[in-house]
């Protein structure tokens, strides 16, 4: 909402008030300023009086003038063709800084030139609010203007205008009235009355409108007949109102409705009375039915949408838009002045639908005052016989609820004050409620608060509290914390989270976070879900195709980090991503099969560490991102194994890819790319991982029991084993555990050899046992349990001692 | 032989000084003072002595081993201390070279805000609530006092995936949610989450982007007591005893409702670029719950009442950080993720 101070200076005082002042109570204690600006801010422009014109000399397009700015007579030369002999203009003096640049004296074509003719766009006016007739060359006003007057004086445009930024429950400050309570309120300023002289002619014999509402969407519809405009130009003072309010002016008629809507918040439509008659019948539109809108498209309309017809053809598309049959032309005489309320839901589906939002469907959409309705049309006559020599006949024709009382709502001072946490007393709350030009009468501590129909944010005692909170002033409410018996603490899923990402970011991984709605091709790679719940959720209306299903995997957004790196010439990255999944368990309609778990996927390429001058380089591969995993599994207290893969997938690497098993269950996999889709992604030596980690996140951590220590050293031994090349790591370690189930403490592998002199499908397994016991060891003791352990190798998986 | 004795020190005191290995050391000690030593020598010589000379040669050749040993240990010990010294000198290095480059992660910015957040209001007393982010209408609009037809929940705003199901457009369902569960009991909640609108991506909007939902409902919970929370929370965010100040506002599941406004943390409300001289940098909004959300979640309105607070994690982390493109966060470029 555009508010010209110079306007609303006219509805309520402001004098006194600084700019500034402005702004900042209003921001403060009733909307947001969204800005102020000035429409002309050119210093050095005035009008001017052009004496005389001659051609050039040396040009065929431009002429020489004489102008009168009243210190001086200037010599300037001008290229417009509708500049005369006789206009009063605006000239722009040495000095002057316009958009295109600062003016100064200057030589064209020989001829001395001291300042500039000016159109209204070159004085910052925007294009679409200038008559054409002024579009193609400079201003100049129709009647004599004091010579030497600012322009933007003389232009009415010489006042700030404030942007405020309506929050949608403030459909009343969408009228210069409605701006004026408010301002009344904030600055405890009395409002001035709006006061006119209207004669309606009662002697004109004229056919009585015959209005019928035939739709519960119209809840009040007045017409009146006015004869015999004559059409032209607005004057000034209207013209720059609306201009400011950021409405083109076109002609009195139009401008007057638009006035007026601007001033009440009511919208107003003319009709050409010789074009639709004296009958006039409000009903829904007919599924289907069709109608052209005043800027001439064929509209087709629903049943929902509201007519207004000559009960026959649709002349308006009530509370949205006039239509173009029954439009006021150059030619029209008579006019039939709709006011009329409409309900703001049906208006609203109606411009969306049709995507057709104007001024007026804007303020119907948030309510229109009927308690203003008559007065707005009355102020519109008045302005129609004193701007457009018009014949107000008769009294209006009206149907429907003319008037809604007041409505009132009891509020105890103590409901208020426990609300808001003050001590406001009685009197600063009836002086508040008073300010907002609303009835009060006082019970003890009870208000009764009378609130106007105008305000129809306001329906129950809490609206009454943001009323009294914001004018009492948020700045003197005490600061305190609520006093209550509530602990707090993270859920377990919360905790394990947290660890997850202390452990991951502790080993050299970066956590990312990426987008869940993906292009549906993401949806095709790494899906681990079961085959059931793979069919996509798919945005209705997406915005781009890369961004239109919900994720089933986090590995494609990771991979686009990856390959953002890459193409950066950053080839080592590490990264990981803890985040949902969104998966569909059966039917699409029931909310509860719509289902979102928590994933953890990681991403790591290249080198993973380099300690730099002294050379060290530890590369990815397989066994670092297993080695993290399993680091993460033992902080989470959870036994991990990995086995090769189990669903093959285009995606990974069929033999360097483990799936990942924890309690029995197959909970994600980790590998290398497959070379083919790695070549073709450009994402070589990418190794990843992805855990369906939901189930273990809701896991609270158990209390383990304290293992004693021996008091003895442990004892170990190391064995170099040979065996076949399928015999899995896994196996070996099962076995000697097995072989050795009291005193055995670790197996570990340190190392793996293959080559001569092992024959082509034999490896060497090189394995450090560790014994630990609380009694001491002999060395036949320890020989034994080798022994032991060798024989059930050499059974069991057909291993033997290296010699 | 006294004279004999004499010339002796003298000799062992010049060889002694000259030794310089610990071998050679041993091997003068063993020359001067052991059994085939020359003190031997003069010591055999003794028993032709007179009782008298015998004695006082005695205590010569005594005073000649003290002396001795004396000076081999002293000499031992500087031989001791320059080997040291010359290993040191051996081993030394640059302590000017770089550390090694021991491989950590960081968290990404705004998981690392939203901790901050979660930790500060558990020492408040609250609750860290999650919910779901494809969410039904009911809780997303309806429970929060947006009913059907509200301007707020057009299809153009929403990412909808059904007519009664869409992609949460806020963190305040989560609200919803909680009081239903909480079935008519106090409560008092955060709850950080991704959302989403349909919002094209550019520097200062992103279709997904993080919230922080706080609530707290209870019999005497004020509005005065909003104010007092969410001063802890800019001192939370910003590290500074920074003023807040409450503007109008409307939103549909709160009232009043207020914009908050944090005094600049960079000029500390004197007014510079980053708060367009204005002093204060808009950071949340914020209300009194409204009474429908209340009872439609089943609570009594005469009883109970609460406030809400939602902000935006990518804004907070922006004006903290000073951060000027949205879509830094979900780039990840790890240059920026190193910076956290």
């Amino acid at each position: 909402m555009r508010v010209k101070l110079e306007w609303l200076n006219e509805l309520i005082d402001l004098t006194g008030l600084s700019i500034e002042e402005i702004v900042n109570k209003v921001s403060l204690y009733s909307i947001e300023v969204e800005g102020v600006e000035e429409l002309v801010h050119a210093s050095h422009a005035v009008i001017g009086h052009v004496l005389t014109k001659v051609p050039h000399p040396d040009s065929d397009h431009l002429n020489c003038l004489t102008v009168d700015v009243k210190d001086e007579v200037l010599n300037i030369v001008c290229g417009a063709k509708n500049v005369e002999a006789g206009q009063y203009v605006i000239v722009a003096k040495e000095g002057c800084v316009l958009d295109g640049g600062t003016i100064k004296k200057s030589k064209i074509r020989g001829v001395e030139s001291c300042g500039m003719v000016c159109s209204l766009q070159e004085l910052g006016v925007e294009k679409k609010f200038i008559d054409e007739k002024f579009s193609q060359g400079i201003y100049y006003f129709e009647d004599p203007v004091e010579i030497g007057t600012k322009a933007s004086k003389a232009l009415n445009l010489d006042d700030p205008i404030l942007t405020l930024g309506l929050t949608p429950n403030r459909g009343d400050m969408l009228s210069m009235i409605g701006v004026a309570y408010e301002f009344s309120a904030v600055f405890h300023r009395p409002l001035k009355p709006l006061t006119y002289e209207l004669v309606r002619d009662l002697k004109t014999q004229e056919p009585k409108l015959n209005i019928q509402i035939e739709t519960p969407a119209c809840s009040a519809y007045y017409g009146q007949i006015i004869r015999d405009v004559v059409l032209g130009p607005s004057p000034r003072w209207l013209s720059s109102r609306l201009i400011a309010f950021g409405i083109r002016p076109i002609n009195n008629c139009v401008d007057i409705t638009n006035y007026i809507m601007a001033l009440f918040g009511q919208p107003l439509h003319a009709f050409d009375l010789d074009k639709l008659g004296h009958t006039i019948v409000i009903r829904n539109a007919k599924e289907e039915e069709k109608f052209t809108t005043l800027d001439n498209q064929e509209r087709i309309l629903k049943a929902q949408d509201i007519v207004i017809t000559d009960g026959k053809q649709p002349q308006c598309l009530g509370g949205v838009m006039g239509g173009l049959d029954s439009e006021i032309t150059s030619s029209t005489k008579n006019i039939m002045l709709e006011a009329a309320v409409f309900d703001p839901m049906t208006i609203r589906k109606t411009a969306a639908r049709l995507n057709l939002h104007s001024e007026a469907s804007a303020r119907y959409e948030r309510n229109v005052d009927v308690n203003r309705t008559k007065f707005a049309l009355d102020y519109a006559c008045y302005l129609f016989q004193t701007l457009a020599q018009a014949h107000i006949v008769g009294e209006p024709s009206f149907v429907g609820c003319n008037h809604i009382p007041d409505r009132e709502i009891n509020v105890t001072t103590d409901q208020i004050n426990h609300r808001l946490g003050t001590h406001i007393t009685k009197d600063e709350m009836l002086h508040i409620l008073t300010a907002l030009s609303f009835k009060v009468e006082t019970e003890k501590d009870i208000l009764k608060v009378m609130v106007p129909n105008r305000r129809s944010d306001i329906t129950i005692w809490e609206d009454l509290s943001e009323e009294i909170a914001r004018l009492y002033g948020y700045d003197k409410l005490p600061s305190t914390l609520p006093i209550d018996d509530m602990k707090g603490e993270l859920t377990t899923s919360q905790k394990n989270t947290r660890k997850i990402k202390q452990v991951l970011t502790g080993l050299g991984l970066n956590e990312v976070v990426s987008y869940s709605l993906v292009h549906e091709k993401d949806n095709e790679k790494f899906n681990i879900l079961p085959s059931e719940q793979k069919e996509n959720i798919s945005l209705l209306m997406p915005l781009t195709e890369d961004h239109k299903v919900l994720r089933h995997s986090l590995l494609p957004s990771l991979l686009n980090v990856v390959q953002y790196h890459f193409s950066r010439k950053m080839k080592n990255i590490s990264i990981f991503e803890l985040g949902k999944i969104y998966y569909k368990t059966s039917s699409l309609e029931q909310m509860e099969n719509k289902k979102e778990k928590m994933y953890l996927s990681g991403a790591l390429a290249n080198q993973f560490s380099n300690t730099e001058w002294n050379g060290k380089v530890e590369t990815v591969d397989f066994y670092l991102v297993k080695g993290i995993l399993e680091n993460l599994f033992s902080a989470l207290k959870k036994q991990a194994t990995f086995l090769p893969l189990e669903h093959l997938t285009n995606e990974l690497h069929p033999k360097r890819s483990a799936s990942i098993y924890v309690d029995g269950k197959e909970i994600g996999f980790v590998g290398q790319l497959h070379p083919k889709y790695a070549l073709e992604e450009s994402l070589e030596n990418v190794y990843v991982f992805e855990i369906d980690i939901d189930s273990i996140l809701q896991e609270a951590q158990p209390i383990h029991k304290y293992q004693s220590i021996s008091k003895l050293p442990s004892v170990e031994r190391d064995l170099a084993l040979v065996m076949k090349k399928d015999v899995q790591a896994k196996e070996v370690i099962e076995c000697i555990k097995k072989a050795e189930k009291q005193t055995l403490s670790d197996v570990q592998i340190f190392d793996l050899y293959e080559g001569a002199p092992l024959k082509e499908d034999e490896k060497s397994l090189a394995v450090k046992i560790m014994f630990t016991s609380n009694e001491p060891m002999t060395e036949e003791m320890i020989q034994n349990k080798i022994k032991k352990i060798l024989k059930d190798l050499q059974f069991k998986l057909n291993i033997t001692l290296r010699s | 032989m006294k004279d004999q004795l004499e010339k002796l020190t003298e000799d062992a005191f010049c060889e002694i000084e000259h030794v310089e290995t610990i071998h050679d050391l041993n091997e003068k000690k063993a020359s001067f003072l052991g059994k085939k030593s020359k003190l031997q020598e003069i010591m055999s010589k003794m028993k032709d002595l007179t009782a008298e000379a015998r004695k006082e040669l005695g205590l010569l050749a005594n005073q000649f081993k003290i002396k001795v040993e004396e000076k081999i240990e002293t000499k031992r010990k500087e031989i001791e201390d320059k080997a040291v010294l010359k290993k040191l000198e051996e081993e030394k290095i640059d302590v000017t070279l770089p550390g090694k480059k021991i491989k950590t992660g960081t968290l990404h910015p705004l998981m690392s805000i939203i901790e901050e957040l979660e930790d500060a209001f558990i020492g408040m007393g609250y609750q860290i609530k999650e919910g779901p982010e494809v969410e039904e209408d009911l809780y997303n609009f309806e429970m929060l006092n947006l009913p059907k037809g509200h301007p707020a929940r057009e299809m153009q705003d929403s990412f909808y995936i059904n007519e009664t199901t869409l992609l949460r457009t806020h963190t305040s369902p989560v609200q919803a949610h909680t009081l239903l569960e909480a079935k008519g009991k106090p409560v008092k909640i955060i709850c950080p989450g991704k959302v989403y609108r349909r919002d094209a991506d550019d520097a200062t909007h992103s279709h997904q982007f993080m919230q922080c939902e706080g609530l707290v409902v209870g019999e005497n919970v004020t509005m005065a007591d909003l104010k007092g929370t969410l001063t802890h929370l800019a001192h939370t965010i910003f590290k500074d005893e920074l003023e807040i100040r409450f503007r109008p506002s409307f939103f549909p599941f709160t009232e009043p409702s207020v914009e908050v406004d944090v005094q600049c943390f960079k000029c500390k409300g004197k007014g510079c670029s980053l708060c367009k001289g204005s002093g204060w940098i808009e950071i949340l909004g914020a209300g009194m719950v409204h009474p429908n959300v209340l009872e439609m979640a089943g609570y009594d309105r005469n009883k109970y009442q609460g406030f809400a607070f939602g902000v935006g994690i990518e804004r907070i982390a922006m004006l903290k950080y000073g951060i000027d493109d949205i879509r830094q966060f979900y780039i990840n470029d790890e240059r920026f993720l190193k910076q956290f």
